[in-house]
């Protein structure tokens, strides 16, 4: 009888999740080839004994992050103390991206909230002007603001001719330079969520927060901001994450005194002065770094939601 | 003449324009205090334009507006003590049911233990203490309506705006509302300012009813006054059904008229009070409700019948309606009880006699 009957659903139950799968395939590839391959790649070249013009020997060592974490002296027989090179470029990167989702938010919020209430109409004008200046590689839009803010560049000379200052403010090779490049580069990754939750907004709730006593600031406190949250925290992830592992622009504007992890790791893999192994140990430290704050997020959305 | 303070809001000379566009044209009212006042009138009569108004979230282009005889037309609708109810409950999404409540008590500076015990009144007068901790998007339709009228009440404001908050239920649980909302008034002893288009709403809650088309107030009075007494036509044709019958007046008599009928029939007829400028000649409708007409054998001739032909026949459960078409042309509709066992209805073709009721018809100049 079960063979000729069908089932409640009319559908061939075993044959049709053996469809699923196929269907589901070319996700899975993705995320295997493009995902969790490349990690795994990084992993396994983080336990491996660099190659002196680059490259690996394969032979399993804990070197890279034994360098990266604590010293051992010149030659390995004095007492083991903490290394802070290296962690005090992850802090002042730590630092560096907080500062830029900060500053990203503050901009980025009143923005997002202003296209959000313009007329439907003109909205996709104001998003299109939001995103204009990211149709140009970021490599020349970062080369640009060093022109634009270096000493003898159009800002200075600008601000000496207005008599606002008396000699060029030195901003090139300066965090500020590197925090203004950060900022720039990422601003628009906050404007945008931030705009979609304003738009799903219903504006209705503020009539009804006036309509119960509260003024302006408490009702952007206690109605909208709380009903824009997942916006804001997309936006502030969008951001902290790239300006985290970010080099274009510490490379560019910062000089050498400022270094972030992005660079770092960058300069491990280019010419014969490298360390892969050093890299892609402080590669894995990076992403464990950013897997904390994103588990973070999971559960306090989580949480939010039950 | 009533005292101030019996006078809950006043409106006088309001007049509101969006640029060119006219949405209150002068509009006038007095609410009393602890009265259930209803504005009921089509889509786009202005009268949610005068709740807003009221309610501070819209400005007055000229007039003003008098809450226990102080002007508030300059106050910011957060320091109006007055709250509302909105059609689309514009609860907080993000808040739980008591902490919807508690908005508005916290904003007052109530303190703590204080406003928790409103919250909690508040909420077991709405039939919800089991569910104070619930989001709003866990309750029905039904229950986040009572939230809003928990919230809006907590405050104990000083007139509570309802914004046609039961449009979005379904039929039965409008009907339940109603007389809950009507007890919940009462019992609050709050001043209820509600706004629908649902005549049969407007009637069965209100103490009176403000009537407005297109930007103006056509008649306020009680649910008897605005369905017995019409003053003018489109307060007669919105309120329930009527049979309006072209007409002239040719003669005054005492508070009543004799009108004259297209096909030569002469009816006495009730008129408005303010008929000063009613004489012969004076042209308009007769008002005729169709429960007060009826089938009878004999033509009487002191003016209150009409002739016809019956046409059809609707059948309506406990009533059943007659379409008779007039000598002149004009059809009237005539509404007939179902339980009238012994009553036999006129056929489809047949010629009847409709017996008008005293007091059943009533001239309209406007």
């Amino acid at each position: 009888m079960a063979g000729i009957a069908p089932n409640n659903s009319g559908v061939d139950g075993a044959a049709f999740s053996g469809l699923k799968n196929r269907l589901l395939l070319p996700s899975w590839l993705t995320i295997g080839v493009l995902l969790v391959i490349p990690v795994l790649l990084m992993l396994v070249y983080s336990f491996l004994t660099k190659e002196f013009r680059g490259g690996v020997v394969w032979e399993f060592s804990i070197a890279a992050y034994d360098q990266f974490f604590l010293d051992r002296g010149l030659f390995g027989d004095e007492p083991v103390k903490i290394e802070w090179t290296y962690i005090n470029i992850f802090i002042r990167s730590i630092v560096q991206a907080g500062l830029a989702t900060f500053f990203c938010l503050l901009i980025g919020f009143p923005t997002a909230y202003y296209i959000a209430t313009r007329p439907p109409s003109t909205r996709a004008f104001w998003l299109f002007m939001v995103t204009v200046p990211y149709w140009v590689n970021l490599l020349i839009r970062t080369v640009s603001m060093k022109f634009l803010i270096r000493d003898s560049g159009p800002l200075n000379q600008w601000l000496l001719q207005l008599g606002v200052i008396s000699e060029p403010i030195h901003l090139i090779n300066t965090n500020v330079a590197v925090q203004l490049g950060l900022f720039y580069s990422y601003l628009p990754f906050m404007v945008l969520p931030i705009y979609a939750a304003v738009e799903r907004f219903d504006f209705a709730l503020v009539e009804a927060a006036h309509d119960l006593y509260a003024d302006r600031m408490t009702t952007l406190r206690r109605v909208l901001i709380p009903a824009v949250k997942p916006g804001i925290i997309a936006g502030c992830i969008l951001v902290f994450v790239p300006s985290l592992g970010a080099f274009l622009a510490p490379d560019l504007l910062g000089g050498a005194k400022n270094f972030m992890i992005g660079s770092l790791i960058e300069e491990q893999f280019k010419g014969s002065a490298g360390n892969w192994p050093f890299g892609a140990a402080a590669s894995m430290i990076l992403l464990s770094l950013v897997l904390v704050v994103l588990m973070f997020y999971a559960r306090n959305e989580a949480r939010s939601r039950s | 003449m009533t005292e101030v303070s019996d006078i809950a809001v006043q409106l006088s000379n309001v007049k509101k324009q969006y640029g060119e566009a006219v949405a209150l044209h002068d509009v006038s009212l007095t609410i009393n205090d602890k009265e259930f006042f209803t504005l009921l009138g089509p889509s786009g009569c202005g009268k949610t334009t005068l709740l807003r108004i009221i309610a501070g979230f819209e400005n007055v282009t000229a007039g003003s507006v008098f809450l226990h005889g102080k002007e508030i037309a300059s106050l910011p609708a957060n320091q109006r003590p007055v709250n509302t109810v909105f059609q689309q409950y514009s609860l907080f999404p993000h808040m739980s049911v008591e902490e919807n409540v508690l908005f508005g008590l916290q904003m007052r500076k109530v303190p703590t233990s204080q406003a928790s015990k409103r919250a909690k009144a508040m909420l077991e007068l709405v039939q919800l203490e089991n569910f104070a901790s619930r989001l709003p998007s866990q309750l029905s339709g039904g229950q986040q309506q009572r939230v809003a009228l928990a919230r809006a009440l907590a405050p104990e404001p000083e007139v509570l705006l309802l914004d046609e908050p039961l449009s979005a239920l379904d039929l039965k649980l409008r009907q339940a509302m109603r007389i809950e909302l009507k007890q919940i008034q009462e019992e609050a002893g709050i001043t209820f300012i509600f706004v629908t288009h649902d005549q049969e709403e407007a009637l069965t809650m209100s103490d009176r009813i403000a009537v407005m088309s297109a930007g103006n107030v056509q008649q306020i009075g009680t649910s008897h006054d605005i369905y017995d007494a019409p003053t003018n036509r489109f307060v007669a044709d919105f309120i329930g059904e009527s049979n309006l019958l072209d007409s002239e007046v040719v003669k005054i008599d005492g508070d009543r008229v004799q009108c004259l009928l297209p096909g030569g029939l002469h009816v006495s007829s009730t008129v408005s009070d303010n008929n000063s400028s009613i004489k012969p000649g004076t042209k308009g409708h007769l008002c005729i409700r169709p429960e007060r007409l009826s089938v009878s054998n004999a033509a009487d001739t002191n003016g209150n019948s009409l002739t016809g032909v019956v046409v059809r026949h609707i059948y309506l459960g406990t009533d059943t309606q007659l379409v008779v078409e007039l000598t002149h042309g004009q059809t009237v509709q005539v509404r007939t009880q179902n339980s009238d066992q012994g009553l036999r209805l006129p056929a489809a073709g047949e010629t009847v006699n409709l017996h008008i009721q005293s007091g059943g018809s009533r001239f309209l100049s406007a």
